[in-house]
């Protein structure tokens, strides 16, 4: 195998490390050399240590292995961790524990004055690590009793009195045993230096003589979360929901994962078994929605393994390891000195490593009771800290031990049971490629496919952070390219590729362009003036009554012009106009040029620089340009009503109303003609909506596009007629030029329309005749079928 | 068109003038690149004369000029005028858009009440008067224009206002209207077709004219 | 009709409906009997020049939307050769029509050579052709009227458009005056008759929306 795979982190690393490259978990088990290992361990660590370097066979392993396999046999999961080996039992000792304590509470105060007189000796003095605690077992009960029962603050009234200073204070003295997590404290964030200071304080608080953990004078000095916890443990019946209100975030995902930290436990004892505040917390936990499976209190052997898989996650070791640093430095540096502290450090194996130490305390008394009362609260609510304070004071035990190790070993201590667990020769033959790497420290040496320990120091340092982002693999993001091309080929619709064929209406089409552009082409070239212009009875009548109009004009009239169209008509427009224009122009009229398009000045001065240019006549002398005025009809009624203020300036920028044809211009009834050229049906609507009623005597034509005619024809028709006069298109202009006497531009174009039209006509006639051919010759089949 | 006088700049836009009417016309083939490119300079060009004679037609003389003339009357008007000229600026920003809608209110009333005026007066009275004294044109046509003329109104304001479930179930006399109005807008709007194919053709004709003697300029200069 | 009167904007509803009664009014009162321009003509004076020339503002703030969008399309790689084109065009344009009102105002040269030289060879002959390009397309479509949709309407449509092609042909008005003669009597009877219902209709229905908006029921202006 090349490579490792990290517990923490799930990712490959190179065989030899010994960290993690990613999360800096440690890869491989501590390998634990002796003098390291029995300088802060307790005697049965030495003996571990011992038989591993000694690989003789011992008959007590192999009682062991003989006590543990009817266990594998029967309980195949129970026994994948070491709490579960004694889980019934403790679980049972912890119920009879509850039921003494429900019993008698006041054995609770006699056994909380333990704390009152006998304080520990390690826990008062720096050269505590070498006393051996007075009465650790008792200690060690009552401190499980202290958690449990909760004692009444007012048990105690003067135990404040006598705190010591390092226990009012935030930072515990270095003398305590937790001086090198407080010494590490700056490197640590301030979560680990809260978590840190509770867990040294818990424990102190209540080993200390005469001074109650939760003494009312020391409350204030908790923080309130831990004060809180305090509270719950009193009341011995942990709410979650209460909890998660006061913990701190850090500890919601420690409660999170709970379950899975506890699953091995919580499994071991049916509830039927399990002491009420036990019993209370899962029924509090079944009624929330989310409640693990293994939670429900079924006993079903998958939970363990669940349980089994859940020790294994990753997750569990960053969040736990908040919750037992201190006293492992504690306990390194009791038992070494501070040059070897840090070799300590890696000796400090969490989880399961650490358990025979207090499995030698827990199995011969009640105190493991109590123990696993605080472990569970640890566990399952939020005086976790507490509890593991007093967890560390538990530890502490064997902490005490280490002194004599460290000087001269004493491995007579180990309790037999614990003795026979030792596995190492059991599992000797295990290879590490079928069941993982073997365990080579500890009690569990010997073992393998085991739960690799951390030295939780090393989690230390900092929470292995996880990127938010979403991992996708190469094969994934080439899975979600090709289903995103398959989406995006659904939004567009395939080209479906039309058969070329030359359709009736295909060949329709070009023949109609290609007969008008030829026939145009034609009669453009050839400049043909053959075909006659309208006279006599085809020149309307309305040109006759236009032309008497313009004749009584005398020079110098002014007559309005509104040049209102746009320029794709220009060249029907100035050819409708420029006959008109042109007879205005011979009367010698002063021409005002208006328009309510934008492009209309420009195609007037156009017009007659152009068209009319033959007659010369310039701006300010002959013509004004008054240019643009918008707004549609608005700007028209304002044209009507102040003439000269809506147009003060020529399209030229001079003065507009200071010529002598202006100055006399007050309203648009001043004009002797206004003139509309138009090729917009509403624009000439407006015109004469908006102008023409206003003009009292003064007449209003207009001159426009074919396509306008039949609209404005109403206006040009009847008794009293709003337009006296309408010309249109190429045939009017052609019309008045007869009547005037004098070709024009309409004459020039007049052939050449013929042409056209002629030409659109057969198109016309012949596309209809087979439009209705196709349809008869369509429809007598569908006839006859019905 | 006089190639041989013509300046230079004339001469030029003349065959501007020439390359884009070609471009324009290629469109008869189809849809082209040279279709697009001509039409996207005419868009262009088109909003941007019509911008510059707004502004020296109106703007500069209704706003700026009474600004810097001095007189205290004309400042104010002009101020008057500029400050919901400026809310309409506003239209252009999407955030502030509704401060131009005063200035557009005012524009929409405005109009509005123009418009009933000059429709009351320009249109309703006037045709009404002559739909009265129709029959003057002769009897026969007289009778054909007011029947025309109501049926397309009484069609216009009865396809707008119904729906073909309750067109089956009307009388026989307004089906008769209907039908009748409907052939009367048939042929008016036939004369209409006309009238936009004719000046059409004539744009045609211009246009092909113009490129004739922009040729025959360039052929036989004179 | 139902009317709607919970208005989004107030203000702008009250400043439309006022503005409109107090033009509207000033068709009947805006001149006294002597012909004199009355105080209601006056405001009715103001509020028209006023409308000159916010509508002129508005064509501005049109072009300058014109101009976004193409902008938009630039940065967005849609057809931004074109949108370029355009914007070219237009601020070409722009700058040749400021240097004509410049130099008219500032050194008094007058006639806009240089604006009217764009007008004359760039829009005036592409705006023609397009109009040009509208007679081969409609030539098909005549072509083609009766393949879509044959019934008695459309046959009358068809019809009309034949007569009023032939009557306009000169060479064939002349050869057939009674042709002609039908083409002038059915623009100035049936087709007249037509249009003056069209017409009536319009002013009718302008009426109408003027009304609708002089009360508040219709507000176009977002209120």
């Amino acid at each position: 195998m090349s490579e490792i795979r990290c517990p923490m982190c799930g990712k490959s690393n190179p065989e030899h490390s010994e960290t993690c490259q990613y999360c800096q978990a440690r890869l491989t088990p501590l390998m634990i050399s002796g003098d390291e290992a029995n300088s802060g361990l307790p005697d049965w660590f030495n003996n571990d240590t011992e038989e591993e370097s000694i690989p003789a066979v011992d008959s007590d392993s192999e009682d062991w292995l003989n006590r543990l396999r009817p266990e594998d046999d029967s309980e195949e999961d129970e026994d994948a961790t070491p709490f579960e080996d004694s889980g019934d039992d403790w679980l049972g000792r912890m119920r009879a524990f509850d039921d003494e304590e429900t019993d008698d509470e006041t054995e609770a105060e006699e056994e909380s004055s333990i704390f009152d007189g006998k304080l520990p000796e390690w826990m008062s003095s720096d050269e505590s690590a070498e006393n051996t605690p007075a009465d650790t077992d008792d200690w060690l009960a009552s401190l499980g009793n202290d958690s449990a029962k909760s004692p009444a603050p007012e048990a105690q009234p003067e135990a404040s009195e006598e705190l010591p200073d390092w226990m009012l204070g935030d930072n515990p003295p270095a003398s305590t045993p937790t001086a090198e997590p407080a010494a590490e404290a700056e490197d640590a964030p301030d979560w680990l230096l809260t978590s840190s200071h509770t867990s040294d304080a818990a424990p102190a608080a209540e080993s200390a003589p005469d001074i109650p953990a939760t003494s009312p004078e020391a409350e204030p000095e908790l923080p309130d979360w831990l004060a809180g916890a305090t509270t719950e443990a009193e009341s011995s019946s942990p709410t979650p929901e209460g909890e998660s209100e006061a913990l701190p975030d850090w500890m919601f995902s420690t409660s999170d994962e709970q379950p899975f930290a506890a699953a091995p436990s919580g499994d071991s004892s049916p509830d039927d078994d399990l002491p009420d505040w036990m019993s209370d917390k899962f029924t509090a936990e079944k009624a929330t929605d989310g409640i693990p499976d293994w939670m429900s209190g079924e006993e079903d052997e998958t939970l363990y393994e669940d349980a089994l898989h859940a020790a294994e996650l990753p997750t569990i070791l960053p969040d736990t390891s908040p919750l037992t640093p201190d006293w492992p430095t504690g306990f390194a540096e009791d038992s070494q000195t501070a040059d070897e502290s840090g070799e300590a450090d890696e000796t400090l194996i969490p989880g399961d490593n650490f358990e025979p130490d207090w499995l030698g305390k827990l199995g011969s008394d009640d105190s493991a009771a109590e123990f696993f009362e605080m472990e569970s609260g640890l566990d399952d609510d939020d005086d976790g800290l507490f509890a593991l304070g007093e967890l560390s004071d538990a530890f502490s035990d064997g902490t005490d031990d280490a002194p004599t190790l460290a000087g001269e070993a004493a491995p007579a201590d180990l309790p037999d049971w614990l003795h026979a667990m030792r596995p190492v020769e059991s599992s000797a033959d295990d290879s590490p490629a079928t069941h993982g790497p073997v365990e080579q420290a500890g009690p569990l040496a010997g073992l393998s496919g085991l739960l690799i320990a951390e030295p939780e120091i090393a989690g230390l340092k900092k929470a292995p952070t996880f990127s938010s982002k979403l991992k996708v693999t190469q094969a994934q993001q080439e899975h979600v390219h090709i289903f995103r091309k398959l989406l995006e080929s659904e939004s567009h619709p395939k080209s479906v590729r039309e058969p070329i064929q030359i359709s009736s209406q295909n060949l329709l089409r070009w023949v109609s362009a290609i007969l008008l552009i030829l026939v145009i082409i034609l009669g453009v070239v050839s400049e043909s003036q053959s075909v006659p212009p309208p006279s006599g009875a085809a020149i309307p009548a309305g040109m006759l009554q236009i032309s008497e109009l313009i004749e009584t004009l005398t020079p110098t009239d002014p007559v309005l012009i509104a040049f209102d169209y746009e320029p794709g008509t220009s060249g029907e427009m100035n050819a409708a106009a420029a006959a008109v224009v042109d007879h205005l122009m011979l009367k010698g009229a002063y021409l005002s040029l208006v328009s309510t398009s934008p492009t209309g000045p420009a195609l007037a001065e156009h017009f007659i620089h152009t068209v009319v240019s033959q007659h010369g006549y310039t701006s300010g002398n002959q013509y004004t340009n008054l240019g643009y005025i918008p707004g549609g009809a608005a700007g028209l009624l304002g044209f009507v009503q102040m003439t000269q203020h809506v147009t003060p300036l020529t399209f030229d920028g001079l003065d507009a109303w200071h010529t002598p044809a202006l100055s006399q211009i007050q309203t648009l009834a001043n004009y002797k003609l206004v003139v509309v050229i138009s090729d917009d049906p509403d624009i000439a609507r407006s015109w004469i909506e908006q102008v023409q009623p206003t003009l009292q005597n003064a007449p209003m034509i207009a001159i426009v596009s074919a396509q306008v005619e039949p609209i404005l024809h109403p206006y040009a028709s009847g008794e009293k007629p709003q337009l006296k006069g309408l010309i249109s298109g190429i045939s009017g202009g052609a019309a008045y030029e007869q009547v005037i006497g004098k070709p024009n531009l309409a004459r020039t174009y007049w052939d050449t329309l013929n042409y056209a039209l002629m030409a659109a006509v057969v198109v016309l006639l012949i596309g209809s005749g087979v439009n209705l051919m196709t349809f008869f010759v369509k429809k007598k089949p569908t006839g006859e079928t019905a | 068109m006089n190639i041989a006088t013509m300046s230079l700049a004339d001469l030029g836009g003349a065959l501007l003038g020439f390359s884009l009417t070609i471009f324009v016309l290629s469109y008869v083939i189809g849809d082209n690149f040279l279709f697009r490119l001509a039409t996207h300079i005419f868009v262009g060009t088109a909003a941007g004369y019509a911008t510059i004679v707004t502004l020296y037609n109106i703007v500069i003389p209704h706003l700026v000029f009474p600004l810097l003339d001095g007189n205290q009357g004309a400042l104010i008007l002009a101020v008057s005028y500029l400050i919901p000229s400026v809310l309409l600026l506003m239209k252009l920003s999407s955030r502030l858009s509704k401060l131009g809608n005063p200035a557009v209110a005012i524009l929409v009333g405005v109009g509005a009440a123009a418009a009933i005026g000059g429709a009351t007066f320009g249109t309703i009275f006037p045709q009404t008067t002559a739909s009265i004294h129709v029959f003057e044109n002769g009897l026969i046509n007289g009778l054909i224009i007011l029947i025309g003329t109501l049926s397309t109104l009484l069609f216009f304001q009865f396809y707008t206002r119904s729906d073909e479930a309750q067109t089956e179930s009307v009388g026989a006399f307004t089906r008769i209207l209907r039908w009748s109005g409907k052939a009367f807008i048939a042929i008016t709007f036939g004369a209409l077709f006309a009238g936009v194919y004719i000046a059409a053709i004539t744009a045609l004709i211009e246009r092909f004219m113009y490129l004739w003697i922009f040729i025959k300029g360039l052929i036989f200069p004179v | 009709m139902k009317l709607n009167f919970k208005f989004k904007s107030p203000v702008s509803t009250a400043i439309a409906i006022g503005v409109g009664l107090v033009v509207l009014l000033g068709y009947f009162f805006g001149t006294n009997t002597l012909g004199e321009t009355t105080s209601l003509g006056f405001l009715r004076n103001y509020l028209l020049q006023g409308a000159i020339i916010w509508a002129s503002v508005a064509l501005i703030v049109g072009v300058a939307n014109l101009s976004g969008v193409h902008l938009r399309k630039i940065r967005k790689k849609e057809g931004s050769g074109y949108s370029f084109v355009l914007l070219l065009a237009l601020i070409i344009t722009l700058g040749i029509g400021v240097y004509d009102i410049a130099q008219t105002h500032l050194h008094g040269e007058p006639n806009f050579q240089r604006i009217r030289w764009v007008f004359t060879y760039i829009q005036l002959p592409i705006e023609t052709s397009l109009m040009a390009v509208l007679a081969i397309s409609l030539t098909y479509a005549a072509a083609r009227l009766l393949s879509r949709r044959l019934n008695l309407f459309s046959m009358v449509f068809v019809g009309v458009v034949l007569l009023l092609l032939i009557g306009a042909a000169p060479q064939i008005a002349a050869q057939a005056p009674l042709l002609a003669e039908i083409r002038n009597w059915i623009l100035r009877v049936p087709a007249l008759a037509g249009a003056r219902g069209i017409l009536l209709g319009v002013a009718l229905g302008t009426i109408a929306t003027g009304i609708r908006i002089l009360t508040g029921n219709d507000r176009p202006y977002g209120g």
